[in-house]
């Protein structure tokens, strides 16, 4: 498999030139995203997210499964990464690199492992029957931020998500169809959000949301995951460059005010779908106060 | 990022192909005289199964003749087809309908990249009125043999038929693939259009 070509050194001079300068070569600020796009599906649980050339679509489904024996009580969820020839031609279907592997611990840690995602609530009978959420992302192009852009899918992709109903009357489970009953949404406990810097000129620039090309000249990144009410989920820094505590202070500050602002652009577009819904599947006609014919 | 993509959605289906290629191939795939084909199907949901294995080996059977391989003999071509969604509920014949789009999308895409063809291909989706069978037709569009429309070039069928429904049934997939074959055509005009802005002056 071909390698990612790695930028020409006319380009990397001019790059670095300009971040000396506080410059970006795309014109954005040093601490800006590039403008994010978020759509959802059809059926419920689907989000495509795009960052600029960047794009990341998660896909949650659900399905009824027999928890694990040291856990009656709780539900499973399950997050996939694969990165495909289709992200670029340097990914080979099938086998794991090290880059794959750093990836999907990084967002199994920020959404799994910081208990995103009630999973007690899962569970329908406790020991026999639970809901397994499997989120299944799918890299579609890659120009940078795929972590950051994943995590934005999951986390938008299981807030759109709804399950099927499900009753029970002692020992029978009845999974009610998506029209016979209102599906229900995840019930989930925080929203996480990452921010991965991108480091260079000995930690003199930090940047965000870092391009393929700029992250292909950083000399170290971190992530830092956080939910809007400031909590910390995660501060991932696996080697590079080593930066001191004010720098990792400054980029935390910066993590919360891009938290804050990703954070209230899911909840629109949420919104925003969530009206159009409405009205596509003449949902305003099932109230019960409209008048009677 | 890839050398050319296409996303395609036909009712609740959409897709999205890209094509990389011709590209450096691994020793064991390299064929001495034309370009190895690699094909892959993503499910939106899961993991690979038998089922995109075998819509693969469909698409392959209905591209492959397409593409003028010989032009880059020991390389690749790697076509990667990402179903985003389709509609899971017991339609009879599921995998045919997804075939028909596949056609369309992954066409596109090639066209997209700029890989060399004989000529396009549109495919359409036809089911019996009582559901006991359902063809995908797949007429060449633009170059090939004939006119447009007249070169049936790939069939695949499922259920129970005799020749009378059959024929019946190309005659409707004819005109389908025509209707979708000017779309594709329109599609390809915007896009050049668009690319190209800069010559047009």
């Amino acid at each position: 498999m071909p390698r990612e070509l790695d930028p020409t050194i006319n380009e990397k001079s001019f790059i670095l030139d300009a971040l000396n300068q506080k410059l970006r070569i795309d014109g954005r600020d040093l601490n800006s995203f590039r403008e994010l796009e978020l759509n959802f599906g059809d059926d419920y649980g689907l989000a495509d997210v795009r960052l600029g050339k960047t794009r990341v679509l998660a896909r949650v489904s659900a399905e009824v499964v027999k928890p694990f024996t040291d856990r009656p009580f709780e539900g499973i969820f399950t997050i996939t990464t694969e990165l495909g020839p289709m992200a670029s031609p340097a990914f080979e279907p099938g086998r794991q690199t090290e880059q794959e592997v750093l990836l999907s611990r990084l967002i199994e840690k920020a959404i799994r492992r910081s208990n995103a995602l009630d999973t007690e609530s899962l569970c329908i009978v406790a020991g026999q029957k639970c809901w397994q959420i499997r989120a299944d992302v799918h890299f579609l192009s890659h120009d940078g931020a795929l972590v950051d852009a994943s995590c934005i899918a999951v986390v938008a992709a299981l807030q759109h998500f709804r399950r099927p109903d499900v009753s029970v009357e002692g020992e029978k489970v009845t999974i009610h169809t998506m029209t016979e009953r209102v599906p229900v949404p995840l019930s989930i406990l925080h929203v996480p959000i990452c921010v991965t810097f991108s480091f260079y000129l000995d930690g003199e620039v930090c940047l965000v949301d870092a391009t393929l090309q700029e992250e292909q000249l950083r000399q170290g990144d971190m992530t830092i995951t956080l939910n809007k009410f400031g909590e910390l989920c995660q501060i991932a820094k696996a080697g590079g460059l080593a930066i001191n505590a004010l720098n990792l202070l400054r980029c935390a500050k910066v993590a919360l005010v891009k938290v804050g602002e990703i954070t209230a652009t899911v909840q629109r577009r949420l919104e925003e779908d969530a009206a159009v819904r409405v009205r596509r599947d003449n949902l305003l006609e099932s109230k019960a106060d409209n008048e009677r014919a | 990022m890839a050398d050319g993509s296409a996303q395609y959605t036909d009712g609740p289906t959409t897709l999205l192909a890209s094509i990389n290629g011709p590209i450096e191939v691994k020793p064991r795939d390299e064929i001495p005289l034309e370009a190895y084909l690699e094909i892959t199907i993503r499910p939106s949901a899961g993991v690979t199964s038998v089922r995109e294995k075998h819509l693969e080996a469909l698409l392959r059977s209905a591209i492959s003749p397409l593409i003028i391989r010989t032009v880059h003999p020991r390389t690749l071509l790697q076509i990667t087809l990402q179903i985003i969604q389709h509609e899971q509920v017991s339609v009879a014949h599921t995998l045919h309908t997804l075939l028909a789009s596949a056609v369309v999308v992954v066409v596109l895409a090639l066209v997209d990249a700029g890989v060399p063809m004989k000529g396009m291909l549109a495919a359409a989706f036809v089911e019996e009125a009582n559901r006991s069978a359902a063809h995908v037709f797949g007429y060449a569009v633009t170059g090939g043999g004939g006119g447009p429309g007249e070169g049936l070039v790939f069939v695949e069928s499922d259920g129970a038929f005799d020749e009378k429904e059959f024929v019946e049934a190309s005659e409707i997939g004819r005109k389908k693939c025509l209707e979708v074959g000017e779309l594709m055509k329109d599609w390809i005009r915007g896009k050049v259009g668009r690319d190209m802005k800069y010559r047009l002056k």
